[in-house]
C-alpha cells in the first residue's frame, strides 16, 4: 500500500478515520492525502432570499467561503501536527460528497480510501452523509470504514 | 460537443417549450380547447393565454434561433443577461401558466369531488390556489430533479420579478390608506422586530450561546428571515455551521407559518386588514408574506396591499438592525465597519421603486381624478373583478335558499353573479364590446336595485350577501386602465417570482435546522407569532381601502 486517501471534517466520527490512516501510514509506509469536501449545497445557502442586493449576496457568499477556508485550514494545521514523520498532502474540492470522494480517489491514484463511520448523532457543522448506494458503485479503489 | 467549449446548454429544451407554447396558443384561439377551458373555468382568460402563449412561443423561437447561431462562440454580455436567461423565463411563465390554468382548476375539481369522502373541501383549509400551488411545484421541482440546467439562468430572475411586483403595488395605495396602514406598521413592526431580536439575544444569554450564533438568528428571526441572516453573517462574523443552522431552521419556521398563516386566519374570522398585519408581523420571510397574503386571498389583493406595507416597513429596519447588530458585536470585537457597509449598501432599493410609483399614482399619472370617484367601469373577465371565493359561498348559499322579493331584472343579475362571479357581459358577447358592456350595465342595475331596496327596507338581506353583493359593485368600479394592467402585471409577477423562489428552496438547506438555533428559533418565532396574532385581533381594526 503506498497511497491512503483519507477524508475528515475532524468530527468524532472522522477522527478515528484519522487514527487509522496514521497508523497504516506508519505500518506500511504510505502517504496520506487528505481531503476536504466542501459541500455544495452551501452555493444554495442563500435560499429563498430575494430582498438584497447581488452585492450583499456577493459579500455573504465570500465571507462563507473565506470561512469555510479557515475552518479547513484549521483542521490542516491539527493533522499536519498529529502525522508528523508522514509523507502528507492536502486536497479540498467542492461537489456532491460521493462525486468527489470518487474523483479524488483516482486523481491521486489512492490505493484505499478511509472515512468515519456512520455516527448515531451528527457532530456540530454541516448535515450531510454519504450515500452508500450513490459511492461504492464510483469507487476506484477499496474504501476502509474505520470503526 | 462545441457549445460544452462554451458553457451554453443543449437548445433543444428551448424549441420544444417555443413548439408547446405556439401549439397552445393556436389551440386556444381556434376555439378546440374552449369546452375544456370552460369546464375549468378560466375561459374568461382566453384572450390572455393567447398572448402570452404566442408572446412566449414567438420570444422562444427567436432566442433558439440566436443561441443555435452562437453556439460555437465565447458567451458574451448579450449571451449571459437575455439569451441564457430567456429559456428559464420561458420554463417559469409555462409553469406560471400551467398552474394558473390547469393545475388550480383540477386541485378545486378534485378537493369539490372528495367532499363526500372528507366533508370538507381540502383546497380551501390548505388555501391551494396558484400561489401556493407555485411555490409547491417550484420546491418539488428542486429536491427531485433539480433545475434544469437550461433554466438555472433564467430561474434568478424571480428575486428580480418579485421585486417588481413589489414595486408595480405602489401604484395601489392612496395617501389616506397609506398613512394610516404605514402609522400602525410602523409600531407594530417597530416593536415585534425590535422585541424579536432584543429577546433572541436575552435567549442567547440565558442559554449561553455565542454572540456570533445570537446575533446572526435575532436578526434572522426578527426582521426578514434568511435575507436578514445574508446580511448579518458577515457582521457578527458567524460560523459555517451557526449560519447553516439558523438559515435552516428560519426556512422551516417561514415555510410552516407560511401554510398555516392562512388556514388560522381564516378560522379566527380575521378580515384583510388584520391578517395582513399579522402575517406582515409573524411571517419572517417577505415572500412568505406575500405568498400567505395571496393565498389568504388571491382574488382581492386588499390583504396583500396591506401584507405588504408591514413588510415593507420590515425591510425598512434590516439597516437599522445590521447597524446595531454591527455595533454590539463590534464592542466585544473591535471590528469597525464603515457606514457604507453597514447601511448604505444593506438598503433595500427597490422600495424607492415602490415610494416612485405610490408618488406617481398620487399625482394622478396612471389615473384622473374622476376616476377616483367610480366613473370608469370596467367589466372585462378578470379573476381580480370577482368576488371572493368566501363571498361566492354566501351567495350560493342565498340563492339555494332564494331570495324572496326579487324583481326579474334583480333575480337575474343575481343569478348570473353566482355563475360568472363577477359582473360581466356573457362569454359569447365578449368579441362584441357594445353589446356585452350593455349586458353588464344591465346586471349592474339590478345589484344595485337590490342594494337600494335593502337599504330601504324593501327587501331583507344578510349583512353577508350584501356585503358580498356591494363587492361585487365595487370590483367593477375601476380607477384606470392603466391602474388595472399594472395591478395585472403585479399579480404575474408575484406568482412568477414565487415560482422562481420555491425552487430556491432546498432540502439539504431544510436538513440543516437543528442545535440552539432551533431551540431559541422556535421558542421567539411563536412568541412573536402569538403575540403579533393577540395585537392583530384586539386593537387593529379594518382600514378603508381603494
Amino acid at each position: 500500500m503506498k497511497h491512503i486517501l483519507l477524508t475528515t471534517h475532524g468530527t468524532p466520527g472522522a477522527r478515528k478515520a484519522e487514527a487509522l490512516a496514521l497508523e497504516w501510514a506508519h505500518r506500511y509506509g504510505a502517504k496520506v492525502t487528505i481531503l476536504s469536501i466542501i459541500n455544495e449545497a452551501w452555493g444554495d445557502m442563500t435560499c429563498d432570499d430575494w430582498l438584497n442586493t447581488s452585492t450583499t449576496r456577493n459579500t455573504f457568499g465570500a465571507y462563507v467561503a473565506g470561512e469555510i477556508s479557515k475552518e479547513i485550514g484549521q483542521l490542516w494545521d491539527r493533522l499536519r501536527d498529529e502525522f508528523q514523520g508522514v509523507e502528507i498532502d492536502f486536497l479540498s474540492k467542492a461537489g456532491k460528497l460521493e462525486d468527489v470522494l470518487a474523483e479524488a480517489a483516482r486523481e491521486v491514484d489512492a490505493d484505499v480510501v478511509i472515512m468515519g463511520a456512520w455516527q448515531q448523532e451528527q457532530a456540530p457543522g454541516f448535515k450531510d452523509r454519504f450515500e452508500n448506494k450513490r459511492l461504492h458503485p464510483q469507487m476506484p479503489c477499496p474504501l476502509v470504514v474505520a470503526p | 460537443m462545441s457549445n460544452v467549449s462554451v458553457g451554453r446548454p443543449d437548445n433543444t429544451p428551448t424549441w420544444i417549450m417555443s413548439g408547446i407554447l405556439l401549439c397552445f396558443g393556436l389551440l386556444v384561439s381556434s376555439g378546440v380547447l374552449t369546452g375544456l377551458l370552460t369546464t375549468f373555468k378560466v375561459h374568461k382568460a382566453i384572450d390572455l393565454m393567447e398572448s402570452l402563449a404566442f408572446i412566449g412561443g414567438g420570444l422562444g423561437v427567436i432566442t433558439a434561433i440566436l443561441r443555435q447561431s452562437r453556439m460555437d462562440k465565447p458567451l458574451g454580455k448579450f449571451d449571459v443577461f437575455v439569451l441564457e436567461t430567456i429559456p428559464g423565463v420561458l420554463f417559469i411563465l409555462s409553469l406560471a401558466m400551467g398552474i394558473r390554468w390547469f393545475a388550480e382548476p383540477l386541485v378545486i375539481m378534485m378537493s369539490s369531488s372528495l367532499v363526500p369522502v372528507l366533508g370538507f373541501k381540502i383546497h380551501k383549509v390548505l388555501n391551494l390556489n396558484y400561489v401556493v400551488l407555485g411555490i409547491i411545484v417550484g420546491i418539488i421541482i428542486t429536491n427531485s430533479w433539480g433545475i434544469p440546467k437550461f433554466a438555472a439562468s433564467g430561474v434568478k430572475t424571480a428575486r428580480f420579478v418579485l421585486k417588481m411586483g413589489v414595486i408595480l403595488l405602489g401604484a395601489r395605495y392612496s395617501f389616506a390608506e397609506l398613512a394610516k396602514l404605514g402609522m400602525v406598521s410602523i409600531w407594530m413592526i417597530g416593536f415585534f422586530v425590535l422585541g424579536t431580536v432584543f429577546f433572541v439575544l436575552f435567549l442567547g444569554k440565558v442559554f449561553k450561546q455565542p454572540k456570533s450564533m445570537t446575533g446572526v438568528l435575532s436578526a434572522g428571526m426578527g426582521v426578514c428571515g434568511v435575507s436578514a441572516t445574508v446580511a448579518c453573517a458577515p457582521v457578527v462574523k458567524a460560523k459555517c455551521s451557526e449560519m447553516a443552522y439558523t438559515i435552516g431552521t428560519i426556512l422551516g419556521f417561514g415555510i410552516l407559518c407560511m401554510f398555516a398563516f392562512p388556514t388560522i386566519g381564516k378560522l379566527a374570522g380575521m378580515n384583510a386588514t388584520q391578517f395582513g398585519a399579522w402575517a406582515g408581523t409573524g411571517i419572517l420571510n417577505s415572500a412568505q408574506v406575500a405568498a400567505a397574503c395571496l393565498a389568504f386571498n388571491a382574488v382581492d389583493i386588499k390583504t396583500l396591499k396591506v401584507g405588504e406595507i408591514f413588510n415593507i416597513t420590515r425591510v425598512l429596519f434590516l439597516p437599522v438592525i445590521v447597524l446595531l447588530l454591527a455595533t454590539w458585536f463590534g464592542k466585544q470585537s473591535g471590528q469597525k465597519l464603515s457606514f457604507k457597509e453597514v447601511v448604505i449598501d444593506k438598503f433595500p432599493i427597490f422600495i424607492l421603486g415602490f415610494l416612485l410609483l405610490f408618488f406617481m399614482s398620487s399625482l394622478g399619472v396612471f389615473s384622473p381624478a374622476d376616476h377616483y370617484k367610480g366613473k370608469y367601469l370596467d367589466f372585462s373577465y378578470n379573476q381580480r373583478t370577482e368576488v371572493t371565493p368566501e363571498e361566492l359561498t354566501v351567495l350560493q348559499n342565498a340563492q339555494l335558499a332564494g331570495i324572496p322579493g326579487l324583481n326579474a331584472e334583480e333575480q337575474a343579475a343575481f343569478d348570473d353573479l353566482v355563475k360568472q362571479h363577477q359582473i360581466a357581459g356573457n362569454f359569447e358577447d365578449r368579441d362584441n364590446k357594445k353589446v356585452f358592456d350593455e349586458t353588464a350595465r344591465e346586471r349592474m342595475r339590478g345589484l344595485e336595485s337590490i342594494l337600494a331596496r335593502v337599504k330601504g327596507g324593501e327587501l331583507t338581506l344578510s349583512a353577508e350577501v350584501t356585503s358580498a353583493i356591494k363587492h361585487a359593485v365595487k370590483q367593477v368600479q375601476k380607477k384606470s386602465k392603466t391602474v388595472v394592467t399594472l395591478t395585472d402585471c403585479m399579480i404575474w409577477f408575484f406568482a412568477y417570482g414565487l415560482i422562481g423562489l420555491g425552487m430556491q428552496i432546498t432540502r439539504k438547506s431544510l436538513a440543516q435546522a437543528g442545535g440552539w438555533p432551533l431551540v431559541m428559533g422556535g421558542i421567539s418565532g411563536m412568541a412573536k407569532a402569538t403575540l403579533s396574532f393577540i395585537v392583530v385581533m384586539y386593537f387593529v381594526k379594518d382600514v378603508v381601502l381603494h
